[in-house]
């Protein structure tokens, strides 16, 4: 991000955690500095406002960059319909939750629940991430909806639980139940994938590079270079400037067509190493 | 006190989910002498029914009206406080908690959070294809036990409900039906069943979608290359499901709370293939909960607040967060202050080891004899021994308690006492001040 | 201002049906919770010149404290919007909850009360779940409630049935409402469920047998009849016919008003039961042929079940309809088999004006309504929440008053299945203000047997609803400046500002006592508690009186 736009610098990091929901590049852009600063925060039960956390320069832009790691800080950039958040270090828990469009780019790791429920935009972790990276809400059994995640190192378990029509790729490894109960959409994992990958997915795509354990309920259906996987490998590349091996992008994949214990219209591609 | 000797009939029990309310309580010399027809676990829940009654505040023992003062200024200070809800309660005293933590703007908490968390979850996700007790009672032709056997933590589940009793439509009883054990890890099913399969924890939840596989027609064609006991999980499954679809109304029994030699979380695969069944056949999931009426705080929260637990009220109106809950905060060391409100021996050790660092309130049974540390303690009575109201069953049945004996001052009254103490208002939001 | 025991509502324009009111400027008298004659000049005034003054808004057929209800709290966390506690005047308790398609009880009192609607029935509870009914509407503030008892799957009806002994119903019905301080008595799908606990699927016919040849959709609904009739109850049998939303089951509707022709009927969200074509094959509206029927016989009753496009959620005793939903939607599920008695399922549900059978349902109910020829007869209800949330009532009043507002509505919608239907061909009527104090409050009140409820004669509760005059009817209906519940204001000035506690309406017919060790006996044999735990107990509130004018 270029100079200008607003720019959070926290403060010392609070004794306890704060949701920070107000934190919306798309609101931001009609705040002053001031306004911004007096948008309210929760610390558990007490309401306080943005300035005692952060000091806020600049207004009326939607671009907003946290310049310091936040890991105290949840809900950043939740329900976000536009505009571009950066934050120079990690951030804590659900960062862009149900967030419809815009960008979101975290330096560090994110926290559990990022982009969970989100509905289109992009949101990019140049560290890791938690559980449930882009999976549903607690009880809900539709997950996110739309948009792209790229995280370029791990991510924990349940990335993709539930998801429809969004795109994940995680360029390490991810946890247990990836993808577990997918409605549709595509997680691209360059690493490998923890147990329970894909289980009750309906119609999810989930491609696998590493390792990944094919559950009795997928079966072989065939070895080919699947045109899909090359699309959307090299798509990543260009849009997301992730350097994917050619070995992937023109590799034979195994295709294994699954979840039978659900429509069995979902598929795991794991790369043929040779 | 007369030293005549006085029973109560038709009293539910609250020793476990099941809630019988077939039990004559005899009562001789203010002490219970009988539970008639409880097992031995209820016959332990309903013990002598003698319980302390007093009031301590710093371990001085006050009235009840100076406890109740200091438990509100306890409350009241606080920036985050908690209230967590325990057993043996009825679900007014349930209520009167939820009430207090809307005053308080608190995260209200409950032991289902700590307990059978996966299997809401998973009916939350997914749905339940559920029956109560008696449907199953008069139907199921084929009952599986599915890594439990009920003579452990449900004594009479088998005798009153299935597949002992007589039915309508099974009108042998056992006779009439298949028991079908599934032994899941060293968890085993019971006894006496006419098939039987063991499943590792690892392959439970294979297990599951092979069953499910199969009910829709798509069973896993070969076993995979590599794993030798793929071979045999197939077969298995595939049999278990064959027997399942033969049913005219099959009944799957599992216990959501944590089963000792399981560590496989089977929640959503036990609803998905009950839900399967019925399309061919029917099929009714009977999940068993503990006692103490831990439904009814399920129930109740979720009809004040919308959720069934783990609800956070510091902003003034519910909030989910069933992956955040009491033990996760305390841990983290956000709560500072804390009311349980039920049997404090219940609470879990992920919750109880933080609540001795923090000023806490317990009321409830036999609380100053099991209090936490606790900065005030109140001794109520035993819902459903001392105190009546309403209960719930593990099948979501509401019945009446009937308490048998005088006790202490009832929960709901202590709790009525401390919200009025709380004064008449939510509390006002701090707003502005620095961290 | 504080709530007087006096009030007089000065100077409004008031719309009382009942008593023949059509917009006459007068005042309203209110003294100790009911309206009287007339006030000492000095009584505290409520100035309402300009206003429209209307008794309380009755619902008739609404889901909002069963265990059902509850099960689809539970099933739908991710839906809900946090509501944060009102401030009341009073110093009074009030509570937090949480809106969505099902709210939480509390919040469900509120927004009832701050629609205008002072009393509220729960159309579907079971009997053996009737304790969980009452502790919900204990904690349901403002609205007086009641709810009904499912009958006519239960297998103690029917075993009596089967053996012939129709007339031990009577005695049964009324042992059964006064145990479980219900209102009335509700069939579901008459046999439908008990066939599909049994394994089996279709009841499409009303003489199809089930289980015994003697015990038949016909003769259960007969028997309820006949029995709520005898009893003189104040509420007629309140049915939910067979093939609730398959399309040609008008014919079943219509087969069932034919089956109680010369008894009194009230046939309940006729929207779902009122479509032509064939089963699996195309819909098309029978509106037409259905309210032609209820317009000529005058013993029948009916309250529409209007579908309005949305988020809503599927709930109902008819667990069969609720299975084939969740197998063709492949939305989440609850199903719950109740013992002996009935069943429970859940599913979510979105009607969509782009998704043509949405748009005929929608098309369906409003073709009911306006077609209507006696709207004492044919009242309003959205199913809550089934067709719709009970918030979109006003929205609802707006598409029935407002031509032009409804015809942009139905250029809007799916006209894929409209061909021929009345509503397309053009509907011209707009109802009055009087025709909807009729179908929201005067109607309901009327069939429902409320004596004291849906007027403002001497002698009702002061139930009364104060709405300033808009334009734009849903924005009228949606926010009244004043609510008075029992003579208390619980609305001033569009605020929330008391939250009392409503009455229970309840049913307690006499019977004769052989019934209740009769049926003892059945329970012990086939049941899973004790009898003694079955009924619910006294009451606060006495019963309603029972045995007609």
């Amino acid at each position: 991000m270029s100079e200008g736009g607003v720019v959070l610098t926290p403060r010392a990091p609070p004794g306890a955690s704060i949701e920070a929901e107000c934190i919306a590049p798309d609101r931001f852009a009609a705040l002053g500095e001031r306004e911004i600063a007096a948008l309210p925060v929760w610390q558990g039960a007490r309401m306080a406002t943005l300035g005692d956390f952060f000091a806020v320069r600049g207004g009326r832009d939607a671009r907003v960059r946290i310049d310091g790691d936040v890991p105290w800080a949840h809900g950043l950039g939740t329900a976000m319909g536009g505009g571009a958040l950066r934050i120079e270090g990690s951030v804590g828990h659900a960062i862009g939750a149900g967030m419809t469009a815009g960008a979101i780019e975290v330096r560090g790791d994110a926290g559990d629940d990022a982009g969970v429920a989100m509905a289109g935009g992009v949101l990019r972790s140049e560290g890791s991430a938690g559980d449930r990276l882009g999976a549903a809400r607690p009880g809900a059994s539709r997950g996110a909806t739309g948009g792209e995640i790229v995280v370029l190192r791990s991510a924990g378990a349940l990335v993709g639980a539930a998801a429809r029509r969004v795109l994940i790729v995680v360029c390490g490894d991810v946890g247990m139940g990836a993808g577990r109960a997918m409605i549709a959409g595509s997680l691209v994992v360059l690493g490998s994938a923890g147990a329970g990958a894909g289980r009750w997915s309906k119609r999810g795509t989930l491609v696998v590079v590493g390792s990944v354990a094919i559950a009795p309920t997928y079966r072989h259906a065939c070895t080919y270079e699947p045109p899909h996987v090359r699309l959307t490998l090299t798509y990543l590349r260009s849009r997301h400037a992730l350097a994917i091996d050619d070995r992937y992008v023109r590799g034979r994949y195994h295709r294994y067509s699954g979840d039978m214990a659900e429509l069995g219209r979902g598929e795991i591609l794991q790369w043929a190493a040779t | 006190m007369s030293a005549a000797e006085r029973a109560v009939e038709h009293v539910m029990c609250l020793g476990c989910g099941c809630g019988c309310d077939d039990i004559t309580v005899r009562v001789r010399d203010d002490r219970i002498i009988a539970a008639e027809r409880a097992c031995p676990r209820g016959a332990a829940w309903f013990g002598d029914g003698v319980v302390p009654a007093r009031s301590r505040v710093e371990q001085h023992d006050v009235s009840m009206a100076e406890a109740v003062a200091a438990a509100a200024r306890t409350l009241a200070r606080a920036a985050r406080p908690l209230v967590y809800l325990t057993d043996d309660l009825s679900c007014e005293a349930q209520g009167e908690c939820a009430a207090i933590a809307d005053r308080l703007h608190a995260m209200l908490d409950t032991l289902s959070t700590s307990t059978v968390l996966s299997s809401l979850l998973a009916a939350q996700r997914r749905g339940r294809a559920a029956a109560t007790f008696g449907e199953i009672r008069n139907r199921g032709d084929v009952i599986v036990f599915w890594g439990m056997d009920p003579a452990a933590r449900y004594p009479r589940y088998w005798a009153r409900v299935a597949p002992a009793p007589a039915g309508a439509q099974v009108p042998d009883g056992r006779r009439s039906r298949t028991v079908i054990a599934v032994d899941v890890g060293d968890a085993r099913g019971p006894d006496d069943a006419d098939v039987r399969v063991h499943f590792a924890n690892a392959e439970e939840e294979d297990a599951l979608a092979i069953m499910r596989a199969t009910v829709l027609g798509r069973p896993p064609a070969a076993p995979g290359a590599g794993a030798t006991n793929e071979g045999t999980l197939v077969a298995d499954a595939v049999t278990v499901a064959t027997t399942l679809l033969a049913a005219r109304y099959a009944v799957i029994v599992h216990d959501a709370e944590p089963v000792p030699g399981r560590t496989s979380d089977a929640a959503e695969g036990l609803i998905a293939l009950a839900q399967a069944l019925n399309g061919p056949t029917r099929c009714a999931l009977s999940t068993l909960r503990a006692g103490g009426n831990r439904m009814g705080a399920d129930a109740v929260l979720t009809w004040r607040t919308g959720f069934p637990m783990a609800v956070d009220l510091a902003r003034g109106a519910p909030r989910y967060r069933p992956l955040d809950g009491a033990a996760r905060m305390l841990e983290r060391g956000e709560i500072d202050a804390a009311l349980v409100v039920g049997v404090a021996a219940s609470v879990p050790e992920s919750v109880s080891g933080a609540l001795r660092t923090i000023p806490c309130v317990v009321v409830g049974p036999r609380a100053s004899e099991n209090a936490l540390g606790a900065t005030v303690i109140i001794d109520t009575g035993v819902a459903g021994i001392h105190e009546g109201g309403m209960a719930v069953r593990a099948d979501d049945i509401p019945l009446p308690l009937r308490p048998s004996m005088e006790g202490p001052p009832a929960t709901v009254d202590v709790l009525r006492a401390l919200r009025s103490a709380l004064g008449g208002r939510p509390m006002p939001l701090a707003a502005g001040s620095a961290p | 201002m504080s709530t007087p025991e006096r009030l007089r509502i000065a100077g409004g324009t008031v719309h009382d049906p009942a008593n023949g009111v059509d917009g006459e400027v007068r005042d309203v008298c209110i003294q100790d919770g009911r309206i009287v004659a007339t006030l000492p000049p000095d009584a505290p005034r409520l100035p309402a010149r300009g206003l429209v003054v209307m008794p309380g808004g009755v619902d008739i057929h609404s889901h909002v404290a069963s265990s059902a209800v509850n099960q689809g709290r539970f099933l739908l966390p991710d839906e809900r919007e946090p509501v944060p506690a009102p401030r009341l005047d009073d110093e009074g308790d009030a509570y937090s909850g949480t809106a969505g398609t099902l709210p939480s009880t509390f919040s469900t009192g509120y927004r009832y009360a701050g629609l205008g609607y002072t009393t509220v029935f729960d159309a579907a509870v079971a009997p053996v779940s009737a304790r969980y009914a009452h502790a919900q509407l204990d904690d349901t503030p403002i609205v007086d409630g009641g709810f009904y008892a499912l009958l006519g799957n239960d297998d103690y009806l029917l075993a009596r049935i089967a053996a012939g002994e129709r007339e031990r119903a009577r005695d049964y019905v009324a042992w059964l409402l006064g145990a479980v301080g219900a209102y009335a008595v509700k069939i579901v799908n008459p046999g439908g469920i008990a066939l599909w606990k049994a394994g089996g699927r279709d009841l499409r016919e009303l003489d199809a047998p089930v289980g015994s040849a003697a015990v038949t959709p016909r003769a259960i609904l007969e028997t309820l009849a006949d029995a709520a009739a005898a009893l003189a109850l104040p509420h007629p049998v309140h049915v939910h016919c067979n093939n609730l939303g398959v399309a040609g089951n008008a014919a079943t509707t219509l087969a069932s008003m034919r089956a109680l022709a010369g008894r009194r009927a009230h046939f309940t969200h006729l929207q779902f039961h009122s479509y032509g074509g064939e089963p699996g094959g195309q819909w098309s509206s029978a509106a037409r042929e259905v309210i032609a029927y209820v317009n000529e016989h005058p013993e029948v009753s009916c309250d529409v079940g209007q579908v309005m496009f949305g988020a809503a959620t599927t709930l109902s005793a008819d667990s069969p309809v609720e299975y084939l939903l969740h197998a063709s939607s492949g939305r989440k599920w609850l199903n719950v088999d109740v013992e002996l008695e009935t069943g429970c399922g859940v599913v979510p549900y979105a009607y969509k004006e782009t998704a043509a059978v949405a748009a005929l349902q929608w098309a369906v109910g409003l073709e009911l309504f306006l077609l209507a020829s006696d709207p004492w007869r044919v009242v309003l209800s959205t199913d809550h929440p089934n067709g719709a949330s009970f918030t979109a009532y006003p929205e609802l009043i707006r598409l029935l008053a407002d031509r032009a507002y409804r015809d942009e509505q139905l250029a809007r919608v799916n006209p894929r299945l409209l061909a021929g239907s009345a509503l397309a061909d053009g509907l011209a009527r707009e109802y009055t203000l009087h025709e909807i104090a009729i179908v929201t409050r005067a109607g309901p009140a009327r069939l429902l047997g409320l004596a004291n409820k849906g007027h403002l004669g001497v002698g009702a509760d002061a139930d009364v609803t104060v709405y300033a005059r808009d334009a734009d009817l849903a924005r009228m209906f949606a926010t009244p400046r004043y609510v008075l519940k029992a003579g208390q204001l619980v609305v001033e000035e569009g605020q929330l500002r008391r939250a009392p506690a409503g009455r229970r309406l309840h049913v307690r017919p006499g019977h004769d006592a052989s019934i209740a060790r009769d049926v003892e006996r059945f329970l012990d044999q086939y049941g899973t508690m004790s009898f003694a735990n079955y009924p619910v107990g006294a009451l606060r509130d006495p019963p309603v009186a029972v045995g007609g004018p």
